[in-house]
């Protein structure tokens, strides 16, 4: 009896653990530059997976041109982008154990391959202490695809920069 | 990472990889390898159903609550299993179908908008299963009729989780349809479905020998842990009412 009692137990908290799961894959490209023991500059790169991007980009290009234009692109971010708000746009930041709110800026929308891509910049000057940075969507709705060959890391010793992305990113 | 999220990661690489598969694959389909290539997109959808209902969601723990605290055969996990999975396929393609031709555009927030409505209709009848397999577990506790009683519960059981449609489901169909591939959209999603079908049924097999070991111990009293597995269900319906109406 207690056997199916933690079970049940385990059971619902999968549940509630993780109602979800992805139909949206993204692939994370960051770029990071660090100066100064702080982070210059964070270029975010999202590639959207073909079959949303075909989906979105009919939705989206409303002249068909295969680009966005200045006022497809402001669209796209009022009433796609800025409401990943709440989900803190797939991203957690810890620089020495504190959050990081994030505040993207310089959002761009394009096409390639076929391909939707988001991109943006992170401007704050962010410590680099025990800096943690993990892509992730919390609901388990979009798939966020982080390869450690994505990460381009510059302004540290080269030697390290391999060791510096599993250490950032937590990636192998 | 624990194990958890560690299991849940790699489901997601391979969904990832054969989601990247079955989209190339679908775009390259031609006159020459028409026959092969279609082959090959329905069986890496199954392959894909098979991995992606293995993740959160898709009516699992509906099914395992209900077999963990019913009598059932083997049997019956594969025609539950199986019921859910043709009742998400039939409301993904309808739904797909319907919000493209018929509203033709904004696909993405009318999928959102019909989607969440689902999921409400599918959370009210969750709960209405987990009354009635609670009311009827006590009502019938002694007498002839538990059979067809049991049966009702099940039927809505596969009712109330196979409505809500897949969105995994939805965006190959849709994805066939953007290409103008519709009999491999159908397909596609009938095959996926019945991937899905197998791994949800597996979770009906498991909870039933579960069940089995646990059976010694009720004897004659079976109808409290079916009663416990409605206060369960009831439970699940009320936590994905308040997800999809609150949050």
């Amino acid at each position: 009896m207690k056997n199916l009692v933690k079970k049940i137990i385990l059971l619902i908290l999968i549940f509630i653990y993780g109602h979800s799961h992805p139909h949206t894959f993204i692939e994370v490209k960051p770029t990071i530059e660090i100066k100064n023991e702080k982070i210059n500059k964070l270029h975010v790169k999202w590639i959207l997976d073909e079959m949303t991007s075909m989906m979105l980009i009919t939705e989206l290009d409303e002249d068909a041109n295969g680009k966005f234009n200045k006022s497809e692109n402001t669209y796209i971010y009022k009433n796609y982008f800025s409401s990943l708000e709440n989900q803190n746009f797939y991203m957690k930041i810890l620089s020495n154990k504190n959050n990081v709110s994030i505040n993207p800026k310089n959002f761009k929308a394009s096409i390639k391959n076929d391909k939707l891509i988001y991109s943006f910049d992170i401007e704050q000057k962010i410590n680099t202490k025990n800096l943690k940075i993990e892509f992730k969507d919390k609901d388990l709705f979009v798939g966020m695809m982080l390869e450690k060959d994505y990460i381009k890391l510059s302004g540290v010793d080269k030697s390290k920069i391999e060791e510096l992305k599993t250490k950032i990113f937590g990636v192998n | 990472m624990n194990l958890y999220e560690q299991f849940i990661n790699t489901l997601v690489q391979y969904q990832f990889k054969i989601n990247s598969y079955i989209s190339s694959t679908i775009k390259n389909i031609n006159d020459e390898n028409m026959l092969t290539s279609s082959l090959l997109v329905l069986g890496i959808a199954f392959l894909y159903g098979l991995i992606h209902a293995a993740g959160p969601g898709h009516g699992k723990a509906l099914v395992a609550f209900y077999f963990s605290t019913n009598k059932n055969s083997y049997s019956q996990a594969f025609s539950l299993g199986y019921l859910i999975s043709v009742i998400h396929a039939i409301s993904a393609l309808v739904l797909t179908f319907g919000i493209f031709f018929i509203l033709e555009k904004m696909f993405r927030q009318n999928f959102n908008y019909y989607s969440n409505i689902t999921m409400q209709i599918s959370a009210l009848m969750i709960i209405f299963v987990g009354v009635y397999i609670m009311l009827s577990s006590y009502f019938s506790r002694k007498q002839k009729e538990k059979g067809i009683e049991k049966n009702r519960s099940k039927y809505g059981l596969a009712f109330s989780a196979g409505v809500v449609p897949c969105p995994g489901v939805m965006t190959i169909v849709l994805f066939c349809i953007m290409l103008k591939k519709y009999l491999l959209g159908v397909l596609a999603a009938i095959t996926m479905s019945i991937g899905m079908g197998l791994t949800i049924s597996l979770v009906g097999i498991l909870s039933i020998t579960l069940n089995k070991k646990t059976n010694n111990f009720f004897q004659n009293k079976s109808f409290i842990l079916e009663i416990f597995g409605g206060v369960l269900i009831l439970g699940l319906g009320i936590i994905l009412l308040y997800i999809n109406t609150f949050s």
